[in-house]
């Protein structure tokens, strides 16, 4: 397990804040993270239930259970995934896991080259800025671990390429943060499949 | 914020060598080991106390269902 230094910044006064950026973290801290966000989840449901916000217009990750997930990880992959998540002081800001096997650029010139897919990205309930409900606590909380997949994607030789499949409220983050649009996934819900590639990488990262 | 609270577990020989192998073969400490299992445990829980039931299915598609009896 490694930590290392980063910054997001307090939605309310733009001010740089410093966290702690952990890469390499097994599938236990997800209960941890989920005991810490199940209380946000379950006020947010109640308040979007009490204002009588459609359902469609809910957060789309509000039913995840990070919990579940980390059972799921060690019986599907516990040779091949990564936890990484952002903690401030005692809390989580923000997680996010990703596979290393078997995953292959989809996109020209990277056609068939490995990349690091990003499995799930999530930030804290209190970090979500929710239409008629509240404002987000912190911004710029996910560019810091998609830029550790960036980071571990180089670390593997895979030049910075990364993968991941957008929930649709999502789609508008993921191409600010350069990802491409390759093509909608009939295998996974039709999601939409995004993918940084070495190029972008490498102008992202400002590496030669 | 969710302070843990600490136990002692005992755990018969075979016991401990099961949840060492476990805890080796996940990538887990023997606490993780026992906190994912517990959040198993409480996942077969939900879904058997409707009635459902728990399937393995094999790589070509054949389903068996686990008897917990």
């Amino acid at each position: 397990m490694s930590t290392h230094k980063a910054y997001i910044v307090d939605a309310a006064t733009d001010a740089a804040v410093e966290v702690e950026l952990h890469d390499d973290l097994n599938a236990e801290v997800l209960l941890d993270i989920e005991a810490q966000w199940t209380p946000g989840r379950q006020e947010l449901r109640a308040k979007l239930t009490e204002l009588g916000v459609a359902r469609d217009q809910w957060p789309q990750s509000l039913h995840w259970d990070w919990g579940r997930k980390g059972v799921a990880l060690v019986f599907e992959a516990p040779d091949d995934y990564r936890v990484m998540a952002v903690r401030r002081h005692a809390t989580w800001e923000a997680a996010l896991v990703t596979r290393s096997k078997d995953h292959v650029a989809l996109m020209a010139p990277d056609i068939g080259s490995p990349l690091i897919y990003v499995d799930y990205l999530e930030v804290a309930p209190w970090n979500w800025t929710v239409e008629k409900v509240r404002q987000r606590k912190f911004k710029a909380v996910g560019p810091v671990l998609l830029r550790a997949a960036i980071e571990q994607s180089y670390a593997l030789g895979f030049a910075g390429r990364i993968g991941l499949h957008a929930l649709p409220q999502a789609v508008s983050f993921y191409a600010s943060q350069s990802l491409q649009f390759v093509q909608n996934d009939p295998g996974k819900q039709n999601l939409p499949y995004y993918e940084l590639s070495a190029a972008e990488a490498k102008n992202r990262t400002g590496r030669r | 914020m969710h302070d843990k609270r600490q136990m002692t577990l005992s755990l018969t020989e075979s016991e401990m060598k099961s949840l060492e192998q476990l805890a080796q073969r996940k990538n887990l400490t023997k606490t993780g080991v026992i906190r994912l299992a517990l959040r198993l445990f409480q996942l077969v829980e939900e879904r058997t106390a409707d009635g459902e039931k728990i399937f393995f299915e094999t790589g070509d598609k054949q389903k068996t269902e686990l008897a917990l009896l």
